[in-house]
């Protein structure tokens, strides 16, 4: 019994060291940040995640004020990149869906508001 | 306290197990962008790859006139595993020390209990999670020292989980809302058993069948963070869950029908990549349950982050 709790904590200790990459991607930060308000158009769009993610299986779109999409991104590394054209007045939506390097799927979907 | 070799030993047969599995692995509770972590109190929806070790808690329960004051402390460890990627099944045990106030302390093993769930239906736009399962309390397994039952209760349940994020986004701060929920019937292997009272008398304690129903409400900071506004709380905050556990059992028959007892946990679970800690208050909803409040905390790991390529994967169809 004490062998086994050893192996237990010690295979538990070397899981969650730092050394140890893998888990779910989750979004960090973005920019423009979560739920913010900007003054004029952004010229991309920067997701930043907690994990380096697949670029295969990861991507994102913007979806504009009048329910067109807008924008499309590609993956490198941790983060999600989308270009996007001259955005006008209004409300954008963000919807991501990543797959970490160790195959865990996560998504998500924010707004951000564009002002004059 | 460990050697070298010891080490060594460990460590490559970890190797060995991450090398020898093929790509893939599933998420812990997620339903969407919704996360669900593992209540400590009661079950969450999902199955999963976990481990929980330990769970601490400890009160101190009210005196009669037959005993004194108690204070209980358990040490529990629970180990949840998928055989495919929507059927797990699970143990767990406890380590009960009871320390009467004026008598020597009494410590021991609690019954096993092992349990099987499957989840039936998931809604990623929606958040909603719901699960069928069953959990099993093998009677005689423990210290009777202790008072552990001498029979089994075999409880089948259902498991939900909803997250609010599903809301019009005029509501968009309670999006990050969340409940979680069990429902179970208890049944007992014998509807009574004989004991010995404090003074030596045979005594005859009839055994109920029980309605078991816990729910918790959840405030997501992660999820806030992510999906409704960066707060700029800093990442303290930022991996923080606020909730409130109920837990109640109301015994259905044999003389004892509607006495429910439950406790109300307030407390918040701290969510990291590859683990989460949680820590709650115990509180007696009502006075047949008690009147102390007691603490109830929990180390709990993420085998299918931890060791996604071995022990945190299905055993069968690993790739969802």
């Amino acid at each position: 019994m004490r062998k086994l709790f050893r192996v237990v904590i010690v295979s538990l200790a070397l899981g969650v060291s730092p050394s140890a990459l893998f888990a779910h991607a989750t979004l960090e930060r973005a920019s423009p940040p979560v739920g913010s308000v900007v003054n004029g158009s952004p010229s991309q769009i920067r997701l930043w995640f907690t994990e380096a993610i697949e670029r295969r299986f990861s991507e994102a779109v913007v979806i504009g004020p009048s329910g067109n999409r807008v924008g499309r991104g590609s993956a490198s590394g941790n983060q999600l990149v989308i270009s996007v054209p001259r955005l006008g007045a209004g409300t954008y939506r963000v919807n991501w869906r990543v797959r970490s390097i160790d195959g865990h799927k996560t998504e998500g979907s924010y707004t951000f508001e564009v002002t004059r | 306290m460990f050697s070298i070799h010891s080490v060594l030993r460990i460590t490559a047969a970890i190797a060995v197990l991450q090398a020898l599995s093929v790509s893939g692995a599933s998420a812990h509770c997620y339903a969407g962008s919704r996360f669900f972590p593992a209540t400590l109190v009661s079950e969450d929806p999902c199955v999963a790859d976990e481990l929980s070790l330990p769970t601490f808690t400890t009160i101190r329960t009210p005196g009669s006139e037959e005993e004194p004051r108690t204070r209980e402390t358990t040490y529990s460890f629970d180990f949840a595993k998928r055989i495919t990627p929507d059927f797990g099944i699970g143990m767990g045990r406890s380590y009960v020390k009871l320390k009467p106030d004026g008598m020597p302390t009494v410590r021991g093993w609690d019954n096993l209990e092992v349990s099987a769930k499957y989840q039936l239906y998931t809604n990623a736009a929606h958040e909603f999670v719901f699960s069928v399962g069953v959990d099993a309390d093998i009677g005689g397994t423990g210290s009777r020292r202790i008072g552990s039952e001498s029979f089994s209760t075999i409880t089948p349940a259902i498991y939900f989980g909803k997250g609010f994020g599903d809301l019009h986004s005029g509501l968009n701060y309670l999006r990050p809302f969340a409940v979680t929920g069990v429902v179970g019937y208890g049944i007992p292997s014998r509807a009574s058993t004989l004991g010995l009272d404090e003074n030596s008398d045979l005594s005859i304690e009839r055994n109920p069948h029980t309605l078991n129903t816990s729910f918790s409400i959840q405030y997501s900071l992660p999820y806030l963070q992510a999906n409704v506004r960066n707060t700029g709380f800093g990442s303290i905050f930022n991996h923080l869950i606020p909730l409130v556990e109920f837990k109640f059992e109301t015994p259905l028959d044999r003389g004892q029908r509607g006495q429910t007892t439950g406790t109300i946990n307030p407390g918040f679970i701290w969510v990291e990549k590859k683990f989460q800690i949680g820590v709650q208050a115990i509180i007696p909803a009502n006075n047949r349950t008690g009147q102390n409040t007691g603490v109830i905390a929990q180390l709990h790991f993420y085998l299918d982050d931890i060791f996604p390529n071995s022990l945190g994967k299905p055993i069968f169809g690993g790739r969802p």
